[in-house]
């Protein structure tokens, strides 16, 4: 077991004025530790264009970059892409020094940005995309300060742009690009009972929204009920009779990247409700293997215990469905 | 709600919280004005600069702009080797024999950027998927999408009814009841089979527009019929029937939105419209068993007509790269207004009224999050998030007599409408100590107050570390702990006096809760890579008596990636998990006091190698292997009980989906598909369980399934060019 007690002892207003004068002292340490940097000479054009480019990556060996032509980027009367503008720089940068005369033995200097030794960061990199796909109708409005924005994830690292179809726009190949890095929900997907995300039939964008959503773990909707709620509004309500963990928070009983449990259930039932019921009578007994088939078959353990009489679990609008078995 | 002492101590955080944002503003303040000094000057070199390039020579006459149609067409037929209904679930191949095997994906463009996208996957078979979009790009597009999701659950279940998976079940004329299933004597000859199954489709209507700037529009219409059937409980005293019981509903989703973009600020409205339909007000079922007090009839509610509406308002604001503001607020409303069933079909109740013909059911919700994200220097950056949560429901509350089971009538209950509200605010602190080095350090603060629940109020702080590192230019390493307590006002004495005094439900127990997660990623060779990946999470509920009190969970696992080229590449995956649990309980309150551990182990391995290129006419080929193995092991330790241990709850399941493409013509291709896929499994709950293995439960023997399939499949690819 790994224990970090250490840091609970902290307490919010001493954890915040700690944490304020760090800043403090940080930014002056950072004021001297900054050197100015150098004003170098901004970069030039290519005098072609893609033209330009295609001298050198327009060959067999480049096909794979050609088919940024069969894409969306690749549209010259969109003036919005970069073929509606300045073609193959609009991303990678201003290329003239890139694609002038190299002496021999001289290094080719890296092209400005998305290119082997580019100088850009990820950040900027990722600015050049978001020039453009700022308000696109999506949620790239919220990608700053995101959680992939701040864990350095950088647009191409799961958008490809040289391509007629990016894969993980598409459900069946979604996942395996999430997969790249979300290694542990690939495990997930794999376990008895879970979302159709490994036959190719969910994305990971059916709950998520991934270029930063403000909700909880990044979700697509407003909380994890109404995410839910999306597909299985039949559980939405509200019932007569509510279930009160039902109402709250779906993933008290469910886990929604997979289970051992039919339903993606957290636990098998009995003992899922006897986490919570410990009643008068028998919500409180305690089955063991004597309620096998081999010793007295109990309903209360077998097939689908609980459910068998409380089939009503998410709720009940019988009037008599106090007990949500009915 | 009920209580709100402790939401003083949630706005001094959330005031505290506020201090810290406005010494980070202090320091954003001098960095702003060096950043002014920097843009002025930047703006004087963009005066030297080209900026806007002379585009005016840039032909762009190698660009191979393909327009016309492009993409491809498949076509052909595969071959199940067995019947294996649970191999169907998701996937559809359900059934022996032959199918038609057809895809598409097909594009059109010409040089106006006006387009339409024809994409299309297993269209031959019960989980296809065809979408059509076009438009003019940049302007405006409209798409159609259709989809369908086949849910296969068991072909083994038998039941006695009739009218098995209608809203009306009956028993054969020849019915004899009984007091349990070892006496039925009309059971055996009376058991049909009846398949556990449903279907998803979907439609899916849109349109959007983006001009004229800085507008744009969105319309998107989406309607989902779930049909076929499912598994119910229906019992009457301490005796239960499964039904399949029937699956016929219908929903509609009307999305509309409006967004403003401007350069450093954006917003956007929507509406959200989503109408639940059930063609099934209930399910009724007559009693198989001998009735107490002439409980012959029984009815389930089904789940009831409703209705949600949401407005949703999202924005952002980037004053520079400084300081970015982004947030949501959405008010919604959930609605029902189902007219009531009666409370019995005894004819002995039939005198029993009801409070109100109808439900008058209302929820509204309101949640709002708003996140302040500065870059405070060059090195350090600071988040604040606040988000609220509320469900407020204003259902009307009545009495209502219970006639239990249909058989016995007692006192009256008022219905009980949830409510919570949830508040958070959480504050993150990112620094870049060395260039390789990043450190952060985050503290969250919730606090959720409930209704008509044993806890009004519940607290809880979680405070993380993270170190990212990249010692070496080929590794990266990443090692991030947290640290959870909640507190909680549980008032044992609204449990009631017939629950156990000592009982903490585990989501407003007392908990803490350490996690640590680690990974390091390595470039052992410029076209190899390897990641490692271990994280434990340990909660202890430690004043729980009765109920959850510990959980565990650890994993960890190993990915390697390699590309040989662009013409071949590889990966493989392996990774290990343990989930445990404990709950502790107590027969009848004060009686024999119990242990029970749930573990949960699970292995998956997968493989898989893709060539983009081969030898002759050989085109494409992959191969993909996954292996799944779960074991779960429940054991029970009861004070003065003997007991034979219960037995191991077991998953294996192995897929292997492999293809090769061959050049026949010029653009055409012959594309060979093979998938085996193995499933076994051991479910001590539903094996072995049969009509007449429980003395009180007419189930409907759903066992297990276990077998291999293989799918053979030729189909012939079309490519425009």
């Amino acid at each position: 077991m790994v224990t970090i007690r250490a840091i609970a002892d902290l307490r919010f207003m001493r954890l915040m004025l700690w944490t304020g004068l760090l800043g403090s002292t940080l930014l002056a340490s950072n004021a001297l530790l900054a050197q100015d940097e150098e004003a170098e000479e901004p970069p030039e054009y290519s005098r072609g264009g893609a033209d330009t480019c295609l001298r050198c990556h327009g060959d067999e060996e480049s096909a794979h970059i050609l088919e940024i032509f069969e894409g969306p980027h690749g549209v010259m009367a969109d003036q919005r892409t970069p073929f509606g503008g300045t073609q193959c720089e609009a991303c990678h940068g201003p290329g003239d020094e890139h694609a002038g005369r190299v002496g021999f033995g001289q290094e080719r200097p890296p092209i400005p940005a998305f290119g082997a030794n580019s100088r850009a960061t990820e950040t900027e990199e990722n600015e050049i995309c978001l020039s453009c796909h700022r308000g696109t109708g999506t949620t790239h409005r919220f990608w700053e300060g995101g959680t992939h924005e701040r864990q350095d994830v950088g647009c191409t690292d799961c958008h490809s742009a040289h391509v007629r179809k990016d894969p993980v726009t598409v459900a069946s190949t979604q996942p395996e690009v999430c997969f790249e890095c979300h290694v542990q929900q690939r495990a997930e997907v794999h376990r008895a009972y879970a979302h159709p995300i490994r036959f190719g039939e969910m994305g990971c964008t059916s709950c998520h929204e991934p270029h930063g959503s403000p909700s909880e773990a990044m979700l697509a909707n407003m909380n994890v009920n109404q995410n839910c709620y999306e597909c299985h509004a039949e559980q939405r309500g509200p019932y007569l009779w509510e279930h009160a963990p039902v109402t709250e928070d779906c993933t008290l009983c469910h886990n929604a990247h997979g289970s051992n449990n039919p339903a993606l259930l957290t636990r098998r039932a009995p003992l899922l409700c006897q986490q919570c019921h410990s009643r008068l009578g028998h919500p409180g007994v305690g089955l063991t293997g004597n309620d096998l088939p081999s010793g007295n078959a109990s309903a209360f353990l077998l097939s689908g215990s609980c459910t068998s009489c409380h089939s009503q679990v998410h709720g009940s609008n019988h009037p008599s469905g106090a007990t949500l078995n009915r | 709600m009920r209580r709100r002492h402790h939401s003083g101590r949630f706005e001094l955080r959330a005031l505290a919280a506020a201090v810290l944002l406005a010494l980070g503003a202090q320091a954003w303040a001098q960095e702003e004005q060096n950043a002014e000094a920097d843009q002025e000057a930047g703006q004087e070199a963009e005066a030297r600069d080209p900026g806007t390039p002379d585009t005016s020579r840039w032909r762009c006459r190698n660009c191979v702009f393909p327009y016309g149609v492009t993409g491809d067409i498949l076509f052909g037929a595969g071959y199940v080797s067995d019947d294996f209904f649970e191999f169907g679930n998701f996937r559809g191949l359900e059934e022996q024999g032959a199918f038609g095997a057809f895809g598409v994906d097909l594009l059109y463009r010409n040089e106006n950027a006006d387009y339409v996208e024809i994409y299309g996957e297993k269209l031959g078979i019960d989980s296809r998927t065809l979408s059509i979009e076009g438009g003019r790009q940049g302007l405006y597009k409209a798409w159609l999408e259709y989809d369908e999701i086949p849910y296969f659950r068991a072909d083994d279940t038998r039941t006695v009814f009739l009218g098995a998976g209608s809203d009306n079940q009956t028993l054969p004329a020849d019915w004899i009841r009984s007091d349990t299933t070892f006496t039925m004597p009309a059971l055996e000859a009376s058991l049909r089979g009846v398949d556990i199954r449903h279907d998803r489709e979907t439609l899916r209507l849109g349109i959007a527009f983006n001009r004229p700037d800085p507008w744009h529009y969105s319309f998107d219409v989406q309607r989902t019929v779930k049909d076929g059937n499912r598994i119910k409980g229906a019992s009457f005293i301490f005796r239960a029937a499964e039904l399949a019981a029937p699956v016929d509903y219908e929903t509609t989703r009307f999305d509309a939105r409006i967004g403003f973009i401007q350069d450093r600020w954006e917003l956007e409205a929507g509406y959200n419209l989503s109408i639940f339909d059930n063609r099934n007000r209930s399910v009724r079922w007559e009693n198989p068993f001998l009735g107490i007090f002439g409980a012959e009839l029984g009815e389930l509610a089904e789940a009831p007509d409703n209705t949600f509406h949401q407005v949703r308002l999202s924005g952002s604001w980037r004053q520079s790269r400084w300081l970015s503001v982004a947030g949501q607020v959405a008010v919604g409303r959930m609605e029902q207004d189902e007219r009531l069933l009666q409370p019995s079909l005894n004819p002995r109740f039939a005198d029993v009224g009801l409070p109100v013909d109808s439900f008058d059911g209302e929820v509204d919700t309101r949640i709002a999050n708003l996140r302040i994200t500065s870059n405070l220097t060059d090195r350090l950056r600071a988040k604040l998030q606040f988000d609220y949560d509320e469900r407020d429901n204003d259902s009307d509350r009545a009495s209502f007599a219970q006639v239990v089971s249909d058989t016995f009538l007692t006192g009256e209950r008022v219905n009980e409408p949830f409510s919570h509200e949830r508040k958070g605010v959480e504050g993150t602190l990112d620094y870049r100590l060395f260039s390789f080095l990043r450190l952060s350090a985050g503290a969250e603060f919730e606090e959720m107050e409930r209704s008509l629940q044993e806890s009004g109020d519940t607290d809880t702080a979680k405070y993380t570390a993270e170190a990212r590192a990249t010692p070496l230019s080929r590794l990266n390493l990443s090692v991030r702990a947290s640290r959870e307590d909640r507190e909680d006002d549980i008032d044992p004495a609204l449990l009631g006096p017939q629950e156990n005094p000592d009982l903490r439900r585990f989501h407003f127990a007392e908990m803490e809760r350490d996690s640590l997660r680690a990974t390091a990623d390595y470039a052992i060779l410029d076209n190899l890579f390897a990641g490692v990946f271990f994280e434990v999470a340990d909660e202890a509920f430690e004043d729980t008596e009765i109920g959850l009190s510990d959980g565990y969970a650890e994993s960890y696992g190993l990915d390697l990636s390699a590309s040989f080229s662009r013409a071949v590449s590889a990966h493989a995956f392996i990774a290990f998990e343990n989930l445990e649990g404990s709950i502790l309980g107590a027969d009848f309150i004060d009686g024999a006091p119990w242990k029970a551990e749930q573990d949960d182990d699970f292995t998956t391995i997968g493989f898989g190698v893709n060539f983009n290129e081969l030898p002759g006419k050989w085109v494409r080929a992959s191969l993909d292997a996954t292996y799944a193995k779960a074991d779960g092991q429940i054991r029970i330790d009861k004070e003065g009980e003997t007991a034979p241990p219960f037995p191991e709850l077991k998953t294996r399941r192995f897929t292997l989906d492999a293809a090769i493409e061959r050049m026949l013509l010029d653009n055409w291709n012959l594309r060979i598909g093979y998938l085996i896929g193995h499933l076994t499994e051991d479910d001590f709950f539903r094996d072995g369980v049969f009509a007449d293995t429980v003395p009180t439960l007419l189930s409907l023997g759903e066992g297990t399934p276990g077998d291999t399939v293989h799918v053979v499949s030729a189909m012939l690819r079309y490519t425009f060019r």
